[in-house]
């Protein structure tokens, strides 16, 4: 039957209305540290009149990151007039800034957070209505359920979700307004029970822009009263403008104990609320190296953003953000009893603070970038972060506060140029130098003469990193580049002593220690336009990788090779 | 495996004949309107730029995109550039290119639905698309001396 259904399918789809087209991404990484994976997708658009269809395979044994999977992975079907959308199947969808729901598929962290199920929407110039019901299922790392890995999510979450949206517009004036149940089937492992628990989500949003001036903001509340704020305005000036945002998002009050632990704590910001960070995504490899990890369930803080340009296409930008949480935790009495517990000693409702007991972090950045007779781009760029990561103990006691955390420090700055040398050769450079400070400060209260101690989290007091990357490129066909990224020590529990070398890190050894240098060649070649292929031989270092304040640990690949085609068609 | 082989000859297949792009196809705007792609294939060609405020590559390419904008405007040729940023970090996107002063109009796809949908896959991705909806030229990525090609691309579809 197939033989006869396949084929019958091909040609009708050749011949008639029906426009296809498609793309497939396969990347392939084999090393010698056994990080080894291989990752398939297809995906397949058809359009026909006012229909359209997505599908997407996958045949990823093993992944990169995530869990094995081979077959059909996602599919729509939607309907779309000029005043009426219908869909059905995988839906992403965003409402607002993503207080309420924002449905992303990001493979580079292995994030999910799109539903199956159907959305309908009408809109007219003046208002719209928007309406979805689906499920979410969805997987994450987490230490709280059995089978912990880093690369491989072990608890599933979930959820079904209904949700409405109405908007009306008036001249320069949008407002949302939003509804959203979910029903949580959430899984206890310590119980090994599912509690059905169940959320409720009502909020608005409002956007006023004109040539000089603009204004966002979204306020969203639970049935328990648990909010989130966020507010975004821009001021155009001559050259100049200045952004300034704000978030207070409070979903969950959790001891610095609980703090990470979203199985045994299900109350609080749901994994389908994706929200403003209001922090900067960098592109340079160090600060994203160091991003803050936001915490939806209690966070609140700022950012300013000041950017002047200058002559030739050139621009000068100072960013600065800061945030805590709500609370100061420490270990209290509980009733009278010789038991101790965390408890809120202290707390903040508007402005964060920057006492260390807040969890705070802040960031200076300055970036200076233009072009130099338009053949010469130059970005230089300094940013400077504290963020208190992990607080372990605080007691307060007549003899003084006993306290434990680890902080980072870091300054780092990035550069990179490139020169046009003709019509279509150029070459490139980019180099990144970045020192950290991270470990544990310690005080005890309670010996005499105590000091407060400091231990690193290196087996030296700091570490110095430095990348650099020398790149030579031929449009539009291909390029070439070489990179390698160095450290003076490496975190005390993530040394791998006995490292396999390649040739580069082995030439290298005159002048760098090669235990701490990791180096690849990388070759990029368009084999057609909308065909690319890339090969990549060498060793990555492990460490964490953030994609917009998520962030996961990717393990380091050891000397190896890595193929990658994507090809549209 | 052989589902696999299917689905690659169909692909390669699917080259014989041209590609489209849904008129109808709805674009976001950054300050929560949706507008249609025709809007812009009704007075001329369109080509299509997806990027993302952390693409350093992307950012280059934008000074060329603003340049061909502003030299084929009179000729009905339109730029529409639609960032992938997600929302979490989507205000940086609208003081970006207002600081810089860009004439073209700028979309949002947070959840790279329509990237996905013209299949994109790399950052930055150019799709040139004729008045009738056909896909004139798609390119990967951005390497400096690309805005040569794409010139050419453009005067080919305005001829």
């Amino acid at each position: 039957m197939r033989a006869i259904l396949l084929p019958i399918l091909f040609y009708s789809t050749l011949y008639s209305q029906i426009n296809l087209s498609g793309s497939y991404v396969s990347s392939f990484g084999d090393s010698q540290n056994d990080f080894n994976y291989f990752d398939n997708r297809i995906n397949i658009n058809g359009d026909w009149n006012n229909w359209s269809s997505w599908i997407e395979f996958e045949h990823s044994n093993p992944p990169e990151l995530g869990r094995i999977n081979t077959g059909l992975r996602k599919f729509r079907l939607d309907y779309s007039t000029n005043n009426i959308t219908v869909k059905l199947g995988d839906l992403y969808e965003f409402w607002g800034n993503g207080l309420v729901l924002n449905m992303v598929d990001d493979q580079s962290i292995d994030l999910d957070t799109g539903i199956r199920g159907g959305l309908f929407s009408y809109f007219s110039d003046g208002f719209s209505v928007e309406m979805l019901v689906g499920n979410q299922k969805t997987w994450r790392s987490t230490s709280q359920a059995p089978d912990f890995d880093e690369r491989i999510p072990n608890y599933q979450i979930n959820n079904n979700i209904y949700a409405g949206k109405f908007s009306f517009n008036m001249n320069s004036l949008v407002n949302e307004f939003y509804f959203m149940k979910t029903e949580d089937s959430h899984y206890l492992p310590i119980t090994k029970k599912t509690n059905q628990l169940d959320h409720q989500i009502y909020g608005f949003n409002s956007i006023f822009a004109n040539q000089i001036f603009d204004i966002n903001l979204e306020y969203v509340t639970s049935i328990d009263s648990d909010n989130a704020f966020y507010l975004n305005s821009n001021y155009y000036l001559d050259g100049l403008t200045v952004g300034i945002s704000y978030k207070n998002y409070l979903f969950n009050q959790l001891s610095p104990y609980d703090r990470w632990d979203f199985v045994n704590n299900p109350k609080g910001a749901l994994f389908i609320q994706q929200m403003p960070t209001v922090f900067k995504s960098h592109s340079s490899l160090y600060l994203g190296r160091i991003t803050h990890l936001i915490d939806y369930n209690d966070e609140l803080g700022f950012s300013i953003a000041v950017e002047k340009m200058m002559n030739n296409n050139g621009s000068f930008v100072f960013y600065y953000s800061q945030a805590s949480r709500h609370d100061e935790w420490a270990s209290v009495r509980k009733d009278n009893l010789s038991l101790y517990d965390w408890g809120i000693v202290n707390s903040t409702s508007i402005m964060p603070s920057s006492e260390w007991t807040y969890n705070p972090f802040r960031e200076y950045y300055l970036e200076w970038s233009g072009y130099v007779d338009s053949k010469l781009f130059y970005q230089i760029a300094y940013g400077n972060n504290q963020d208190v990561m992990d607080i372990f103990s605080s007691q307060y006691s007549d003899k003084g506060h006993s306290y434990s955390y680890e902080m980072l420090q870091a300054h780092t700055m990035p550069i990179m140029m490139s020169y046009q040398l003709d019509a279509k050769h150029s070459v490139s450079m980019q180099f990144e130098y970045q020192t950290i400070k991270k470990g544990m400060y310690g005080f005890n209260s309670a010996l005499d003469n105590s000091k407060e101690v400091f231990g690193s989290s290196f087996e030296k007091d700091s570490q110095i990193n430095r990348f650099i990357s020398i790149g030579y490129s031929r449009s539009p066909k291909w390029s070439v580049s070489i990179n390698i990224d160095n450290t003076n020590t490496d975190d005390v529990f993530a040394i791998e002593k006995g490292r396999n070398n390649n040739v580069i890190e082995n030439a290298l050894h005159t002048i760098i220690n090669k235990d701490f240098t990791w180096s690849t060649v990388d070759m990029i070649y368009n084999i057609y336009n909308s065909t690319q292929l890339t090969i990549s031989y060498g060793s990555q270092r492990g460490g964490v990788f953030c994609s917009n304040g998520i962030c996961r640990y990717v393990q380091p690949f050891e000397n190896g090779f890595k193929f990658g085609i994507v090809a549209a068609f | 495996m052989i589902k696999y082989l299917f689905l690659a000859l169909f692909a390669f297949l699917s080259i014989s004949y041209s590609q489209k792009v849904q008129l109808n196809l709805k674009l976001h705007r950054i300050d929560g309107r949706k507008i249609s792609l025709n809007q812009y294939l009704s007075k001329g060609p369109t080509l299509i730029n997806f990027w993302a405020t952390w693409c350093g590559p992307c950012k280059k390419e934008m000074l060329h995109l603003d340049k061909l904008a502003s030299t084929y405007k009179d000729d009905g040729f339109s730029v529409v550039s639609i960032s992938i940023d997600t929302q979490r970090s989507l205000s940086e996107v609208k003081r970006y290119v207002r600081s810089k002063g860009y004439k073209f109009d700028v979309f949002i796809d947070p959840n790279q639905q329509i990237f996905k949908k013209l299949n994109g896959n790399i950052m930055p991705t150019n799709i040139l698309v004729d008045t009738d909806g056909t896909v004139a030229w798609m390119h990967y990525g951005y390497m400096p001396g690309d805005e040569k090609n794409m010139e050419q691309e453009i005067l080919q579809v305005l001829k």
